[in-house]
């Protein structure tokens, strides 16, 4: 259901997951082409230009599937505006059915704007290993358990706030950061570089880019899950304990 | 003139109460402000780790640099950011019909009347920045470069304006063209990086055809590299020009505006 209540807005579904990658990705090889170029040199952190290129191309339309903007919102509205309610009386509850709509959507986006970079790298020759493409999709799917379970709770705020909209920005910028989106965290020094490898965010961008270009193998990849999943266990316990006690203090306003 | 700076303190004034109303959010708002400075900061000084110089910049002048995207992204935050932001959504709701009513220049209204009061603790900080950055400058800059800087940063401030007002106009035109407003933000990315580091066709482009590189490259130069003449002037018609022609494109776009409420 998802899948098609997105389909229905064709020119606004295309510009969020083909003209937008395609033009950030555009300026950010542009600026690592500019980086390279400034250096006069092949390397940097032990990989090659090409490897750069790749990284800064894949990390945009990863980024863009993994961080959850929109989705959020909703939630936030639903339980600011009230009208929860309506999910309250669901044969499903809150978390799930939004987490449907989510994954539907981030699917189709993911499975239709990874062809680009796909592309990219066939025609400029970047490093790419398409067979571990399937492997990346799948565990992209599964980060996004993650981030919905943050999203949640930060919806979950809107319970006890009356503008709960800026944590959204916060936790995405810092997200963002943490992920390797703007520069691949094994540039970073020394003990960050090791807490971030380690925490659930560089499964957000670092991960399944750097092992899609070959920066990273299946044991890293191996390790992430389990970081993954422990993120999931805490923010889902924190986010259970949030939703029941809000709706405790919940007054049902717009019911 | 008086008039419009007694308004203007007036929307700031009821801009302010209404930010503070809601403390949380407004400290959030300024956590959240810091964090993409410390994203954007974290490119440079990690990238800075691994080498000594890009194109002839150091960490200390690209510091400057940053501080200047800063300087000049919150100023236009503070005055514009709000307003141009919502032209997409009074299009379509149909509130820009009330803001035509009003006595005063319709352009004015629609860039000005929402001040975000809560940047000004982000004005702060930057400036803060800019300045520990400048004074591990290798040499002090002289007073004129100074003069330079600020004539430039006011010229990108001026571009920065322009560049958005003529997206928001799309709006107006199209009705429905929210999409539209994120083209802007990858044009705007190439400003966000010193002109310096570009490949030549591309520091040419933004200097010329699309003249982000005025928003704060060619600022930081006037204290990095001092004062360039030529640049400075360039800059300084470009933003006198986008300023005239997006005042002209204001009232052209009026008068195909169809409103979206009758």
């Amino acid at each position: 259901m998802a899948i098609l209540t997105q389909l229905e807005y064709r020119l606004n579904f295309t510009i969020d997951a083909v003209i937008q990658p395609i033009l950030t990705a555009t300026v950010e090889t542009a600026l690592w082409l500019g980086i390279f170029s400034a250096l006069g040199a092949g390397e940097l952190g032990g990989f090659g230009r090409e490897s750069y290129l790749a990284y800064a191309l894949w990390a945009n339309f990863v980024s863009r599937v993994t961080t959850n903007w929109m989705y959020e919102y909703n939630m936030l509205d639903e339980i600011d505006s009230g009208r929860v309610n309506a999910i309250l009386m669901r044969p499903i509850s809150f978390y799930e059915f939004y987490l449907s709509q989510f994954m539907g959507y981030k699917f189709l986006v993911a499975v239709i704007s990874f062809v680009i970079p796909l592309t990219f790298c066939f025609v400029f020759g970047f490093p790419v290993q398409v067979e571990r493409f399937p492997v990346m999709l799948l565990f992209v799917m599964y980060y996004l358990i993650f981030v919905h379970t943050l999203s949640f709770c930060v919806a979950c705020l809107a319970f006890y706030l009356n503008r709960a909209h800026s944590f959204t920005g916060v936790k995405n910028l810092a997200i963002w950061v943490m992920a390797g989106e703007m520069i691949p965290l094994d540039l970073y020094p020394e003990p960050l570089k090791s807490l971030l490898l380690h925490s659930p965010f560089a499964s957000g961008v670092y991960v399944p880019v750097g092992f899609m270009t070959g920066r990273v193998g299946f044991d890293y990849l191996g390790q992430s899950v389990i970081s993954v999943t422990v993120g999931i266990l805490v923010i889902g316990l924190i986010g259970r304990f949030l939703w029941k006690r809000g709706l405790r203090v919940y007054s049902g306003t717009g019911a | 003139m008086l008039r419009y700076i007694k308004l203007w303190l007036q929307f700031f004034k009821t801009s302010w109460m209404a930010d503070s109303e809601y403390r949380l959010n407004f400290v959030i708002r300024i956590l959240g402000e810091f964090a993409w400075y410390t994203a954007q900061l974290s490119v440079f000084e990690v990238l800075y780790l691994h080498t000594q110089v890009l194109n002839g910049w150091g960490i200390q002048d690209v510091r400057v640099f940053m501080g200047t995207l800063f300087l000049v992204d919150s100023l236009y935050m503070i005055l514009f950011l709000e307003n141009l932001d919502a032209v997409s959504s009074m299009v379509r709701k149909g509130d820009l019909d009330l803001l035509l009513t009003k006595p005063v220049n319709s352009q004015f209204m629609i860039s000005c009347r929402k001040v975000a009061a809560v940047h000004v603790v982000n004005l702060v900080l930057v400036t803060g920045y800019l300045v520990w950055g400048i004074s591990n400058l290798k040499s002090i800059p002289h007073w004129n470069q100074f003069v330079a800087y600020g004539m430039m940063v006011i010229a990108g401030l001026a571009i920065l304006y322009s560049f958005r007002l003529l997206f928001s106009m799309a709006s107006v035109i199209l009705i429905e063209a929210t999409n539209v407003q994120f083209v802007w933000y990858q044009i705007y990315k190439l400003a966000m990086r010193p002109d310096v580091i570009y490949p030549k066709i591309l520091r040419l482009l933004i200097l010329t055809a699309l003249p982000v590189g005025f928003i704060a490259s060619v600022p930081s130069r006037m204290l990095v590299e001092g004062i360039n003449f030529k640049l400075a002037s360039t800059g300084l018609g470009i933003a006198a020009l986008m300023i005239l022609f997006t005042s002209y494109l204001w009232r052209r776009a009026l008068v195909h505006y169809s409103s979206a409420s009758s």
